[in-house]
């Protein structure tokens, strides 16, 4: 979500497969989409603008 | 898993009060969002972006002032009975046994109020269970103060659970916690969704806690 306005930036399906165990959170492909949806906040952080989806 | 939407929001918008409407100052805005029976889904934000107030609508707890929502096929017109929510502070009653305080919702709730009397050694033995899954077998007598800050917080998940709720409502419930008890009650949140299935919307600034998901931000 972007902040003043409220808004949803970006939706995401998370593919990985499941049961998700702990070590997940520490496979390059989990950090690609943490990094990825980081990329999206940092990226309102800075200009206050919202990017489409 | 069916395929209909569990939470469907068409085109909310929320203002807090007429004066802020009239200004067209929303602290969410033009928010649609489909939730599918038993989804787990995350929404991401920096602070200030109208996480909560997501929550509060969902949960009936705010009315939108323009667009709809449904949860479970109906228009939510006031608090719901069906949720369950926990936050970032665990605020058990202080005065209450841990046992107690996992009861309350039973007592406060309907239909589970107007049967607590009698059904209430089989209320315990459900609040013992919960908090067996989440390793507090042994605890029911203590009280908070004698408990640590992720046992709290264990506690206050089965307080939210306790009357089964078909959607579990999540705002930063381990940000409060170290970094090793927030990976362990993923582990235990993630074991009661695989088990129970109930719809979980997860509000969180952390990117790593929407590990479980689908996520939005």
């Amino acid at each position: 979500m972007s902040k003043s306005p409220g808004r949803f930036v970006v939706k995401k399906e998370i593919d990985l497969p499941r049961p998700r165990d702990l070590e997940v959170t520490y496979t390059p492909e989990f950090t690609h989409i943490v990094h990825e949806l980081r990329g999206h906040i940092g990226a309102m952080r800075k200009t206050g603008a919202v990017t489409n989806p | 898993m069916t395929t209909a939407n569990f939470v469907d929001f068409q085109n909310v918008w929320l203002a807090y009060n007429d004066e802020l409407l009239a200004q067209n100052h929303y602290a969410v805005e033009d928010i649609n969002l489909q939730v599918k029976q038993g989804e787990f889904i995350a929404i991401v934000g920096p602070s200030g972006c109208g996480k909560s107030t997501f929550m509060k609508l969902t949960t009936g707890l705010k009315r939108p002032s323009k667009g709809q929502i449904f949860v479970d096929g109906q228009p939510v017109t006031g608090p719901l009975k069906i949720s369950g929510m926990a936050f970032q502070a665990p605020s058990l009653l202080p005065w209450r046994t841990t046992l107690d305080n996992v009861l309350l919702p039973l007592e406060i709730v309907e239909p589970f109020r107007s049967q607590f009397k009698q059904r209430k050694a089989e209320f315990a033995e459900r609040a013992s269970k919960l908090l067996r899954t989440v390793g507090l077998g042994g605890y029911e007598d203590k009280f908070p103060w004698q408990l640590s800050g992720g046992m709290q917080q264990r506690a206050s998940i089965c307080r939210a659970l306790i009357h089964e709720p078909k959607m579990l409502l999540l705002d930063e419930p381990f940000g409060a916690l170290d970094a090793f008890t927030r990976e362990e009650l993923w582990c235990i949140l993630r074991d009661l969704w695989t088990e129970q299935k109930f719809n979980v919307i997860l509000v969180t600034h952390d990117l790593r806690e929407s590990w479980p998901t689908r996520s939005m931000s």
